[in-house]
């Protein structure tokens, strides 16, 4: 018994010598060095493995694919990826730089909105990826760390990551695009295929937990035809025959041009336009806003013909042929060059008589040498044109003709809302105001001498006091005018540097036509100023008349100092009276104000 | 002898406790200081008053003022209310005419409070142009006796608060001293709060302290 009892024992003790043994033999060599770290390995497991055109053209030769990979590492596991792929064509090769996607698809258990990109160069990947991969929702400031990484990954923006001992710099993440990386180890990519025939070589490598890359990256090759192209389309615009500036003022809101294009895959487009010159630097960087706003600034041939480009690029980055328009003509007003002199262009738009002058309507030629003399006596001689509605029509300059002044001077000379036999009018048409207003638009001038019951000389017609309301707030700054059809009006106490209007009683003398009274015009209107419009002038009424004495009566409205040379808005004086009824000296003064406050003396 | 004792030293541990605590406490001088007066002012500049912004009674731009507050170093802040016995400001606000006479010439009070004496270095408060009758922003403006209207156009993103200085103003100490009354001038800079447009003003508000005085 004793001796099956140590025979038990030795056969025991024996076997656990044994087994001890083993385990030490096997499990450490404490003569040996550690074993290194083995790198991980990596596989590409899907299309296109070495693809064919065929197979391409069977996906509808859209350039872009998706592609799944993977990666192991036998003493460790996989913390991320570097991708990139490479483009040749007869254009040439290019390389995409590595991107490094994590493989972290939650964070504390909460899954992530998209992979996590790797921006610039870490000092280690793994040291990283613990950071991320070991937050918890207990410790506050984990619990702040992964909002803000959260809320960084949402909205894609880079993001520093806040190790325990502060953001290391350089390490930055950032939230991809998950319609690109879908997961870390899927993408979708578009390739470059802008040539006849395209080779991509795209390449993935998986690195471990011990920041060992793979030296032998998954690679796979695949060729792609040129991809299609969009059609870019020009919509609308540009407005042909109109003036441009060189910049956008509260006027001239430049020309609009609106775009669109035709794409039989996708309808993200980017455009890029060009005026005359189809130089590379003239192109408009690539905008997704399907329309753009020119100014002058942008003509680059010295005409008035002009022709608008627009090319369209889809997101695989082909880009569609160059798609023009028929000229459009544009107009660049000559007063806003620095160097213009300034030109006045004299409308007269009096009513006219067949042969003689009239007390109540001066003839053509009397009105035209009243000014002539004016203008001469400012030293504006050679400066300026006379232009007279003929008798027979009232054409007046064309926009053409008008562009080439600086000012414009539009009368209306009578005394008395009569016309007798033989004589014609011409109202300031709607055609004629569009004129005036575009000219106004882009930064002209005008001064604007008036008859007695202004709105029935200006328009025609029952509406023609609702018409002239509206021209007369938004042109002339008259918030109201008010008609004063009595016998009241003996002249106007000047303001502002503005004369007293003093009536010349050699023209001023009583008639049996009008029942007028000596000294004294009928229907003058009192015009209250609106906005920045400013009074020049005061109403003498011969009766001292409520409402109408030392009321308003002609209004300057003068533009604020441009933002940029040659971007002045517009500027306007409104005598409210016919000047011609002044006597020539207070005509002169008043005239030489106005100039003065146009900059034109 | 111990019964009687037990029975007692109630009685004689009140009174023993009590003395005590008496020789426990000590009388210390405390210093609180009488308050002074802060007082807050608002004041008007403007170069184009001969021109498009003239200064007069029938001129308005009206402000409207929600709140306002004085602030010491180290971010305390001390509300200012309309007058030394309100306790709060008009819910609804209170309306200045920054183009009036009265703000030309610094006599509008924004407000007034008994203060600490001390030190302050900011003042902080909410103002916006405020609509007419009719709702229109605008400056009511009379020139040879007859008003008018310039419409004023607010940038969206635009705020009320202002705390001054603001960025790029130098800084300023407001002094308040025991019964005495300190008097701070808040200027609004016209020419730079109304940009000129072609037909309208741009609101761009520009307020800097520009006096702090003590009486």
């Amino acid at each position: 018994m004793k001796k099956t009892f140590i025979s038990y024992s030795r056969i025991l003790f024996s076997a656990t010598l044994l087994v001890f043994s083993m385990v030490m033999w096997n499990c450490e060599n404490p003569g040996g060095s550690q074993k290194p770290n083995s790198p991980p390995n990596t596989r590409i497991s899907n299309v296109p493995p070495d693809d064919s055109i065929a197979q391409y053209i069977g996906r509808g030769a859209i350039p872009e694919f998706t592609i799944n990979w993977l990666g192991d590492d036998e003493d460790g596991f996989v913390i991320a990826y570097h991708y990139r792929w490479t483009d040749q064509s007869r254009f040439g090769t290019s390389t995409k730089e590595y991107s490094t996607v994590l493989n972290i698809s939650q964070i504390a258990g909460i899954p992530l909105l998209s992979p996590i990109l790797v921006q610039g160069s870490p000092r280690s990947l793994s040291e990283l990826y613990r950071f991320l991969v070991t937050l918890t929702f207990g410790d506050p400031a984990d619990t702040s760390a992964i909002r803000f990484i959260n809320d960084s990954l949402g909205t894609r923006r880079p993001f520093a990551v806040p190790y325990e001992k502060g953001p290391i710099p350089g390490d930055s993440i950032k939230g991809s695009d998950p319609i690109v990386n879908q997961s870390p180890t899927r993408g979708t990519f578009i390739f470059s295929s802008l040539a006849d025939s395209n080779l991509h070589t795209f390449e993935v490598s998986a690195v471990d937990d011990y920041d060992s890359v793979d030296p032998t990256p998954a690679i796979v090759r695949f060729w792609t035809l040129p991809a299609p192209a969009p059609r870019a389309i020009i919509t609308s615009g540009p407005p042909n025959n109109r003036f441009a500036l060189r910049c956008i003022t509260d006027t001239w809101p430049g020309l609009a041009v609106t775009f669109s294009s035709l794409d039989p895959s996708t309808f993200e487009q980017e455009y890029s336009w060009a005026v005359d010159d189809t130089t590379a630097s003239n192109w408009s960087p690539w905008n997704s806003t399907p329309g753009a706003i020119i100014t002058a600034s942008d003509f680059r041939s010295p005409g008035e013909s002009h022709t608008m480009h627009l090319r369209a690029r889809n997101r695989w980055g082909v880009v569609s042929r160059d798609t023009t328009k028929p000229p459009f003509l544009s107009i660049v007003p000559p007063f806003t060059e620095p160097n213009f002199p300034g030109r006045i262009l004299i409308i007269n738009n009096s009513p006219k008589l067949l042969n003689a002058s009239h007390p109540l309507v001066p003839d053509s030629n009397t009105v035209n040498a009243f000014y002539r003399e004016i203008m001469d006596s400012l030293g504006l001689n050679g400066k300026y044109d006379l232009y007279t509605t003929p008798y027979s029509s009232g054409v007046w300059p064309d926009r053409r003709q008008i562009i080439n002044y600086s000012t414009v001077v539009l009368l209306t000379e009578q005394r008395l809302d009569y016309l007798g036999f033989g004589a014609s009018r011409f109202w300031v048409s709607n055609s004629k105001q569009l004129i005036l207003r575009e000219f106004l638009s882009v930064g002209g001038r005008l001064i604007t001498v008036v008859s007695p019951n202004t709105y029935s000389n200006f328009f025609f017609g029952a509406l023609a006091k609702t018409q002239f309301d509206v021209l007369a707030s938004e042109i002339f700054h008259a918030a109201a005018t008010v008609e004063n059809n009595d016998s009241d009006f003996v002249g106007a106490r000047g303001v502002l540097g503005y004369p007293d209007f003093v009536l010349d009683q050699n023209k001023i003398y009583p008639d049996s036509l009008g029942s007028q009274l000596p000294g004294i015009i009928r229907g003058i209107s009192v015009n209250f100023p609106r906005g920045f419009g400013e009074t020049i002038s005061l109403f003498d009424s011969r009766t001292n008349k409520p409402g109408f004495e030392n009321a308003p009566l002609g209004i300057r409205f003068l533009a604020p100092p441009p933002v940029a040379p040659g971007c002045q808005t517009y500027s306007v004086v409104y005598f409210g009276l016919p000047l011609f009824y002044c006597e020539k000296s207070v005509a002169i003064q008043a005239m030489r104000k106005a100039f003065q406050d146009l900059n034109e003396l | 002898m111990f019964r009687f004792l037990r029975s007692r030293a109630r009685f004689l541990s009140a009174p023993f406790f009590l003395t005590v605590l008496g020789l426990s406490c000590q009388q210390y001088e405390y210093f609180s200081p009488s308050p002074g007066i802060l007082e807050i002012r608002f004041h008007s500049e403007n170069s184009r008053a001969s021109t498009i912004l003239p200064f007069s009674n029938g001129s308005a731009f009206l402000m409207k003022l929600t709140s306002l507050q004085a602030r010491q170093p180290g971010g305390i802040t001390l509300p200012v209310f309309v007058d030394l016995t309100a306790v709060q400001r008009n819910k609804s606000g209170d309306f200045y005419n920054s183009m009036s006479v009265e703000a030309r010439d610094s006599s509008i009070v924004l407000g007034r409070v008994y203060a600490p004496p001390g030190s302050y270095n900011g003042v902080d408060f909410a103002i916006s142009p405020s609509g007419d009758l009719f709702g229109g922003i605008g400056v009511t403006v009379v020139r040879n006796g007859f008003q008018g209207f310039i419409p004023v156009f607010i940038p969206p993103q635009t705020e009320a608060s202002q705390l001054l200085p603001k960025t790029g103003q130098p800084p300023f100490s407001i002094v308040v001293e025991t019964d005495r009354k300190t008097v701070v001038t808040v200027t609004m800079n016209l020419d730079s709060s109304l940009v000129r447009r072609t037909e309208d003003f741009v609101y761009r508000p520009y307020f800097y302290v520009s006096s702090s005085r003590t009486f």
